[in-house]
């Protein structure tokens, strides 16, 4: 599956929302007026919500065998928030439990997707189905015209598997806090490199949001100090050479 | 009905299995040292192959394997491989872009070229 903009923005019908209905999807949206229908054209237009749901119910479901709630919401407040949510009933269950959360936010400069959370049940892991729910996302968001991608890089290894994923650094602070770590185990010539590599970003940028991490991830030396650290990751998707790496990691 | 997204993360194994084979994880180090080449990390490149434990050699493969992704692009709007003359033929080209005096011996591998293309259909 190609992850490529559509030439013409695809706008959602109330048949096509009856068939996300028919999914088992439900909108959630205490206190916003107005159909979900009116409100995903008005805030996320080209969004194709029916290839989308669908792409994510037919990868998700077989994993679970429990109760399924699948859910849209919308929330207002400094800005606009479209949130989907995927889970089983056991879904705090760390090897059984399926969850997935995604949310859209548009605010006045830019269209976010954040990538809350992803589980999946130990018996499904390991098959590439992370590599589809990625890039059953992307897509999406090229349709949309999404500027970042947002991970919170923590816990299980995920401040290593993003970094090689080409998620960039966006705060200094933490990848600072990173650099620590490495000069307390490390040999004081590969120490060199890590820092020389941070260094040059940030004397080049020093309020830069784009650490590029990935270099890290890519020191051998690195791995198991980037699986214990805890970092908040983007992809800027307006930048090509970045929208190309992800996209060739993700479908290559 | 919505659960708390600031309580999980993503998995870690959902991104470890993009990581790939000995093969791949080769390629992304080999990425990394033209991003950091580009970037002038490191004072030579000899200590940015260092950096990512790459070897002069594994470098140039993937330099040459890009370049002929480029190609196949440029050529025929697809990573699919073009047809045996036309690749001659552009590699042909390139040598001659790059070596403006051609050497005899590149001279040689030109003229081989030519052959080789004029065969091939």
């Amino acid at each position: 599956m190609p992850a490529s903009v559509s030439s013409v923005k695809h706008v959602i019908t109330e048949a096509e929302w009856q068939s996300c209905k028919a999914l088992g999807f439900v909108f959630y949206a205490p206190g916003v007026s107005g159909s979900v229908v009116d409100l995903i054209n008005t805030n996320f237009p080209g969004l194709e919500l029916l290839q989308f749901l669908s792409e994510i119910d037919i990868l998700l479901k077989p994993m679970s065998t429990k109760n399924l709630s699948k859910v849209i919401s919308f929330k207002v407040t400094e800005s606009c928030e479209l949130i989907f949510q995927y889970y089983s009933e056991d879904y705090n269950d760390k090897q059984n439990g399926l969850m997935l959360s995604r949310t859209l936010i548009r605010d006045k400069n830019e269209i976010t997707a954040i990538h809350d959370f992803f589980r999946i049940p130990g018996t499904s892991r390991n098959q590439g189905h992370g590599k589809t729910m990625l890039k059953i996302g992307l897509q999406q968001y090229l349709n949309v015209g999404v500027d970042l991608i947002k991970v919170h890089a923590a816990l299980e290894d995920g401040g290593y598997v993003w970094a090689k994923a080409h998620f960039t650094g966006a705060k200094k602070s933490e990848m600072g806090l990173i650099l620590a770590s490495a000069k307390l185990m490390l040999k004081t010539e590969e120490f060199k490199k890590v820092k020389e590599v941070f260094d040059n970003y940030y004397n080049q940028e020093p309020n830069g949001k784009a650490f590029p991490i990935n270099k890290w991830a890519n020191m051998p030396e690195m791995e198991t100090i980037l699986r214990n650290s805890n970092w908040h990751g983007e992809i800027n998707l307006n930048n090509q050479e970045l929208l190309d790496n992800f996209r060739n990691y993700v479908t290559g | 009905m919505l659960l708390d997204r600031n309580k999980y993360t993503e998995s870690g194994y959902i991104g470890e299995e993009l990581i790939g084979d000995a093969d791949q994880q080769l390629d992304q180090r080999c990425l990394a040292v033209q991003q950091s080449i580009k970037d002038k990390d490191f004072s030579s490149y000899e200590a940015t192959l260092a950096a990512y434990h790459v070897s002069d050699a594994q470098y140039k493969l993937f330099v040459g394997k890009s370049a002929i992704k480029n190609i196949f692009i440029s050529y025929s709007g697809s990573t699919l491989p073009v047809n045996k003359k036309d690749f001659l033929e552009i590699y042909e080209n390139m040598l001659l872009t790059y070596f403006v005096s051609p050497s005899a011996r590149v001279k040689s591998i030109v003229k081989e070229l030519e052959k080789e293309a004029n065969e091939a259909i």
